[in-house]
């Protein structure tokens, strides 16, 4: 099913976010949002997930001395 | 998506199976069903809605129609059941086809009597995928798969019936339309993701607050509270925005009813402008009055008119015949005796005869002149008198026209005095003073919070400022306690991607708006072409803005029929914005519309979507004009029949 124009846009205005970090989890949050839109039991857990893997990625490459994203 | 068909069993007036088949086409996109009132046309619109939507539109009809779904069950069915306690199923079914699939979605509940009480035994909802070779799935999450279809908070946008297209006209109409544009283009999927990243951000900070120790448990303290006074402001400031909103609602309404009494404020200053102008005539009159009095008391003298005249006539014939002295006499005499030559050259010397006959005339002259004198002056006070007796006489007649013309006026005056205060009389003054002062009072509360708001928005600056400087500091101290690092970490990563989501939200409904703006003022020039010179805008709060080619504002100049037209056409930019493509259908379409645009909107109707069903009253909508203008775009032409006696609704196809 194609993307309605609307939701193309959004994803357009992703694009611009400097950070990949922060790029990469809003696109996963919303993805979840329109997965569960309407739930009445919404998993929040998950959008700490995404924050969560995007900071164990900042996190090792820290370690690994690589520290130019953060 | 596109209805195939709705099947009613025991809805409302319809007793057991009822269906209606939409054959529209690209051609003929229109489905027409015509029912006179109580007939069945608002429960088929309700059996429609209630198939796609269930428990969430029993709600809409509990709150907004105060009704019960257990009030649609069919009487006669219930009747019927009543003797053996039978259960009786009540049903909904839309067949509909969405992206070359075809669904079926059915609401069905089983209702029991008990003792004149009804209550549900059972109820369903089913989904099912059709599909080309007649098999069938069930499809488990019905709720959502309807929602990514045509969500239940955009259904107002699609279903909708002519109460809806009045409402989104009338003033106060902006947090319907910003609602709108939030839901239709899913705004609150932003929001929501907002929401949630913000919560995640917070849950973070509290755990570095809570691991920390020393300076940085400090600086942690800090930034907490200083993240906790933005939130505190930011929603404050969502607040007043709110409190604003609501406020400009209110003065858009208070005018709009000191417009409707418009007409009041004019019958006002017109029985104003009479009650001065009575007051002038009244001063005028009373003047007249005094003044016809004086005239009056001389120009009564007019009985004796004729005595006096008798008496100066007598008065004359004495003078002609010189019983009346004059000076003139006494001096010729004196003149004649001096000379000693009379008038008629006769000449006489002193003693003689004429001599002495003109001394004794002389002497009888002075003698006779006191006399003369009084007689003299009596002749010329009757003269005086008698010439006021007649200059009274005429003003007491010029007087009396005068008084008669301003009495008239007097009258007239009375009479429009007292039409206008008939009329006044619905519409009490009192009204219009408490509105006007409620203006002021809005208006004074508006400026105020934008006061408010400002040194708000200043304080926010300044603690955004302060939380920069303390992040600073947070990732130096950070890098002391990892523990603590690893949550800042996380921390920022959710609040700065909930910061850029707001910024995105914010970029996103601006260009929404914008879209929507310029769809509606395309459709509303298309409904009522002679007001393509004005400008149609949607303000940034959220108000429609029509503005004449001079740019001043000129929405109270629109009609209502005129208004209405343009909320159909935001309804349809909404409509075309979501590109969800749904039918448009609408209940009495025209019910509530002014007959200045009814062509035009039943001209525009079968564009507005690719199916449009409309259910319609005879007469009133369904006549030779709209007729005329929607047949060649029908596909489809339904009647509903009522039986009385039985109470029940049947379906005539005609078409």
């Amino acid at each position: 099913m194609p993307l309605p124009k609307y939701r193309t846009k959004i994803s357009k205005l992703f694009e611009h976010i400097k950070d990949p970090s922060i790029r990469e989890i809003i696109s996963k949050t919303i993805d979840i949002e329109f997965d569960y839109r309407g739930s009445q039991h919404f998993p929040i857990r998950k959008i700490e997930d995404v924050v969560d893997a995007e900071a164990r990625l900042i996190e090792k490459k820290r370690k690994e001395g690589n520290n130019e994203i953060y | 998506m596109k209805f195939i068909n709705i099947t009613l069993y025991n809805f409302s007036s319809f007793y057991k199976q009822h269906s209606i088949e939409f054959h529209t086409k690209t051609e003929y996109p229109v489905s027409i069903i015509v029912g006179g009132s109580g007939f069945g046309k608002t429960s088929i619109f309700d059996a429609i809605n209630w198939a796609l939507y269930g428990k969430e539109y029993e709600n809409i009809l509990r709150i907004q129609y105060q009704k019960d779904i257990l009030d649609y069950v069919n009487e006669t069915a219930l009747k019927e059941a009543l003797p053996e306690n039978k259960a009786v199923e009540m049903s909904s079914t839309l067949l509909f086809e969405h992206e070359e699939k075809r669904y079926r979605v059915q609401q069905a509940i089983c209702v029991r009597n008990n003792n004149g009480r009804l209550y549900i035994t059972d109820r369903t909802t089913n989904l099912y995928d059709i599909h080309s070779n007649g098999n069938w799935t069930e499809i488990s999450f019905i709720e959502s798969f309807l929602n990514a279809i045509l969500p239940n908070n955009v259904r107002d946008y699609f279903l909708f019936n002519g109460d809806r297209i009045n409402q989104l006209s009338m003033p106060g109409a902006s947090k319907y339309i910003q609602e709108g544009i939030y839901h239709v283009v899913d705004l609150e999927i932003l929001q929501s993701g907002i929401d949630h990243l913000e919560f995640i951000a917070k849950k973070y900070r509290k755990l570095a607050k809570n691991n920390s120790t020393g300076v940085v448990a400090d600086i942690e303290e800090k930034y907490s509270n200083a993240r906790e006074e933005l939130d505190r402001l930011e929603s404050i400031i969502s607040q007043q925005n709110d409190e604003l909103m609501a406020l400009e609602n209110n003065i858009e309404i208070v005018e709009a009813k000191l417009r409707e009494m418009s007409e009041v404020k004019d019958l006002q200053a017109k029985r104003d402008a009479l009650k001065r102008e009575y007051d002038i005539e009244l001063k005028n009159i009373n003047k007249i009055t005094s003044d016809l009095r004086n005239a009056t008391s001389i120009a009564i003298m007019d009985i004796i008119l004729p005595t006096l005249l008798d008496l100066r006539d007598e008065l004359n014939n004495k003078r002609s015949k010189g019983e009346i002295p004059s000076k003139i006499s006494e001096s010729l005499l004196k003149d004649i005796l001096e000379l000693r030559k009379c008038i008629c050259g006769t000449e006489f010397e002193e003693g003689d005869s004429i001599y002495q006959e003109l001394t004794r005339r002389l002497e009888n002259e002075v003698n006779k002149r006191d006399q003369g004198n009084d007689l003299l002056e009596l002749y010329f006070e009757l003269n005086s008198t008698i010439d006021e007796i007649e200059r009274s006489k005429n003003q007491v007649i010029n007087l009396e026209l005068e008084r008669t013309k301003i009495d008239q006026k007097i009258k007239e005056i009375n009479r429009e005095l007292n039409f206008i205060m008939e009329k006044l009389k619905d519409k009490p003054e009192e009204e219009i003073k408490q509105l006007v002062n409620k203006l002021e009072e809005y208006r004074q509360s508006h400026d105020n919070i934008i006061l408010d708001i400002n040194d708000n928005k200043h304080y926010k600056d300044k603690v955004e400022s302060e939380i920069r400087k303390l992040q600073v500091k947070r990732e130096e101290q950070g890098k002391i306690q990892d523990n603590v690092r690893q949550f800042q970490l996380r921390d920022d990563l959710a609040q700065q991607s909930a910061d850029e989501l707001a910024r995105i939200f914010k970029q996103f409904i601006d260009e929404s708006r914008e879209e929507i703006q310029s769809l509606t003022r395309e459709e509303f020039v298309r409904f009522i072409p002679t007001v393509s010179n004005l400008n149609v805008a949607i303000s940034p709060e959220f108000h429609y803005d029509v503005r004449d080619q001079y740019g001043r504002p000129a929405l109270q100049q629109l009609s209502n029929g005129q208004r209405q037209a343009l909320s159909l056409a935001y309804i349809t930019a909404i409509s075309r914005v979501s590109e969800k493509n749904p039918p448009l259908v609408i209940d009495m379409p025209f019910g509530r519309l002014d007959e200045d645009v009814q062509e035009n909107i039943a001209e525009r109707l079968p564009n507005l979507a690719s199916q449009v069903i409309l259910l319609m009253l005879p007469g009133a909508e369904w006549n030779d004009k709209t007729r005329e203008i929607l047949y060649q775009k029908t596909a489809d032409i339904y009647n509903l029949d009522f039986d009385p006696e039985n109470r029940q609704s049947s379906i005539r196809k005609e078409k």
